[in-house]
């Protein structure tokens, strides 16, 4: 037992919430490990989102965290009790199967009776807890109906009531909102919000879209082919990520190759920029959309905190609340260097549809804030000139990464 | 799906698939008028007749074939057939539940094997025996249970037969001959259900705190009803009537109503209480029948 759980707890023995520590697994020699080394912790009373593009392990942590599939190694503590080793019928998690999987012979009142009935305990106040689900779930009038004769969305109701009437200490969310479209999605989402908030559980949800998980979670980690990237609340992910695979995943576009041209300068594809220290061979830096302003053609810059790039409207596209712009960047020293959407440099550009009349050709300026850039996977210098008097704290915050574009 | 398509509305796509289906089915129909229906009618009207003194048949009508099933013979009420058909539907239910199972591991077995060849390995396996004669087999069976062989062996060092006395005839042998020759029924039907069993429910009932037998009996036998209902047809039909496995494992000693039936059409050339026993078997088989259509799971999961 000693070998197969090698990673011992390094926190206090009573962690609050749900804490994944070190678990690895792995399904064949084919497909390599699936989850590498996880850690997680899921505070109480959380919306948490996992969210990773297919095949990047998230259902498998979501299953192993159910207790449906056994892990390698690792421990999972749930409110400082280990359950890394009770199955999946003694843990006090419930899930929401991302196909549902009611079953189909039982009407929907037995189908959420059905946790208290296993468990034994439905003679004591079972149909009033049943009742008092399907009423919170707006299924009333529905009980004696089975499952086939319901639509998507009360089926996923039905799904819903029948995991939280067992009153889970956490709630696992399969994909809940992947087959639902616009508008619903966001109905579905504002319902499992309040949910959450009348519960004050750990809902854990598993998608891969971003707007979803932004827009609901609390708090929220990436995956990347079974390794947590990054995790933090929506608002760090969006405006400090840590690699180009979480920028992009976020849906950064604007992300260009940079070369070190001074101790702080920087040379971007369209132009140099001063930045406090550049201890790097080359990097990528990010342009996050609200340090960009747009100038006429003709403007000076004053404020030394900007940069003002020359640049060419080159698409206008239009959409709704905003306009998107894309500029093509002149003065460009590093030509053909690749930009987020893996063709040349373009910059995008979000602007509120009133504010302006564009169109493709105009000749305008972007003035880009230096210290709203965020800087990405740097490359260490060449030895020689690596003996910079103090490590900086930049390098120090942000460890060098292998590149996971 | 056609009708929408082409233009026709439902109703006349309907009505000339119902036409032009009658005009498909009608040779299986006839084959059925033919072989079953009026076999049927003139077996019941055989049963009415009487045994002629040479073993021919004496048309006149009478019910007396009947009141012998009965058990009112000459000498006096004695449920001899009766006991044969009871006993006859003991020994096909306990093949039928035995069928049942092994069935069931079997299949899960089977149906969790990674590669698709293994899996068509496992079923030829199954099914190999299946395509042997039945008498071959049921011979093989003989050879297995001699006293030669390991397992007589066994049993009489264990003391359960006498030294160098083989294990059959008797219930045991015709036990295992009826559910080696009965297994791939079951297990065929049964596998085709389980290989397309919806794992997610057995999931979510484990996820629901349900235990084994729990998710076996809410989320794996609902999924398998009718691949089981099948398979239990198939099984229980045609052992109620298997005279051969009897008559070669179970000797004298083991009289089933199929070997009775045999023995009035062959031996004895009691044509109409053959028939009269015929009859009732196919009431006893069609009473099971329906016990199965109407029992509750085939109910609920309608």
């Amino acid at each position: 037992m000693a070998d197969r759980f090698p990673k011992v707890p390094s926190t206090p023995i009573f962690a609050p919430g749900l804490r994944v520590q070190g678990v690895c697994k792995t399904f064949d020699r084919e497909r390599g490990q699936v989850l590498k080394d996880i850690d997680l912790h899921v505070q109480p009373d959380t919306f948490f989102a996992l969210l990773g593009p297919s095949g990047c392990g998230k259902s498998t942590l979501l299953r192993v965290i159910a207790g449906l599939e056994p892990l390698d190694s690792g421990v999972i503590t749930l409110n400082g009790v280990d359950i890394t080793r009770l199955p999946a019928n003694k843990r006090e998690v419930n899930t929401v199967f991302q196909c549902f999987a009611l079953f189909p012979h039982l009407t929907v009142f037995e189908n959420v009776a059905f946790g208290l009935k296993a468990k034994g305990i439905y003679k004591d106040g079972g149909p009033r807890k049943v009742a008092e689900k399907i009423e919170a779930l707006e299924l009333t009038g529905l009980e004696r109906y089975y499952p086939a004769q319901l639509s998507g969305g009360q089926q996923q109701r039905v799904a819903l009531a029948r995991a939280l009437v067992n009153e889970p200490q956490v709630l696992l969310l399969d994909e809940p909102m992947s087959h639902l479209d616009g508008h619903l999605k966001s109905k579905v989402g504002q319902d499992l919000l309040k949910l959450q908030r009348t519960l004050k559980t750990i809902f854990l949800m598993v998608t891969h879209d971003r707007e979803d998980a932004m827009t609901i979670s609390k708090e929220m980690a990436i995956l990347h082919e079974g390794k947590i990237v990054q995790q933090g609340n929506p608002r760090t992910l969006f405006s400090r990520p840590n690699s180009s695979f979480v920028a992009k995943f976020m849906g950064k576009a604007n992300i260009f190759e940079a070369k070190r041209a001074g101790p702080s300068l920087a040379e971007l594809p369209f132009c140099q920029v001063p930045l406090p220290e550049v201890n790097w061979s080359s990097a990528k830096i990010l342009v996050n959309p609200d340090c960009v302003e747009i100038r006429p053609a003709d403007a000076l810059e004053r404020d030394p905190a900007r940069v003002l790039v020359p640049a060419e409207i080159d698409q206008v596209r239009y959409r709704g609340y905003n306009v998107e712009l894309l500029f093509k960047l002149e003065n460009v020293f590093l030509p053909r260097l690749e930009g987020a959407d893996g063709s040349h440099s373009h910059l995008q550009v979000l602007s509120p549809c009133h504010d302006w009349e564009w169109y493709p050709g105009q000749r305008l300026a972007l003035s880009i804030k230096v210290d709203s850039l965020v800087t990405l996977e740097t490359q260490p210098l060449a030895r020689e000139r690596a003996c910079l008097p103090f490590p900086s704290p930049a390098r120090a915050a942000e460890p060098p990464r292998a590149n996971l574009a | 799906m056609l009708s929408r398509h082409f233009w026709i509305s439902p109703d006349s796509a309907k009505a000339r698939h119902r036409v032009s289906g009658l005009a498909l089915a009608l040779p299986g129909i006839l084959v059925l008028v033919f072989f079953l229906i009026i076999p049927f009618i003139s077996l019941a009207f055989l049963s009415l007749a009487s045994r002629g003194q040479f073993g021919d048949v004496n048309w006149s009508p009478t019910l007396e074939n009947y009141r012998r099933l009965l058990g009112f013979g000459l000498y006096g009420w004695s449920p001899d057939y009766l006991f044969i058909l009871l006993r006859s539907l003991r020994e096909a239910l306990v093949t039928t539940v035995a069928c049942v199972l092994l069935s069931y591991p079997l299949c899960f077995y089977i149906a969790s094997r990674k590669t698709a060849f293994s899996r068509f390995v496992w079923l030829v396996l199954i099914t190999v025996p299946f395509c042997t004669n039945v008498v071959i087999r049921t011979y093989a069976w003989q050879l297995v249970l001699n006293p030669k062989m390991i397992f007589a062996k066994l049993a009489s060092l264990a003391g359960l037969i006498p030294e160098g006395a083989p294990l059959y005839p008797g219930a045991l042998a015709v036990f295992l001959g009826m559910v080696a020759t009965f297994l791939p029924f079951m297990a065929l039907p049964l596998y085709a259900a389980i290989e397309r069993l919806n794992w997610a429910l057995p999931e979510a009932a484990k996820d629901l705190y349900a235990s084994r037998l729990r998710i076996f009996q809410k989320a794996i036998l609902p999924q398998t009803i009718y691949g089981l209902q099948a398979g239990v047809v198939i099984t229980f039909v045609p052992a109620m009537a298997m005279f051969v496995v009897t008559d070669i494992l179970g000797g004298a000693k083991y009289m089933l109503i199929g070997n009775l039936i045999q023995l009035q059409f062959s031996q004895t050339r009691d044509w109409p209480f053959g028939a009269a026993l015929s009859l009732a078997l196919m009431l006893l088989t069609l009473l099971s029948f329906l016990f199965f259509r109407v029992s509750r799971f085939s109910r609920k999961a309608a």
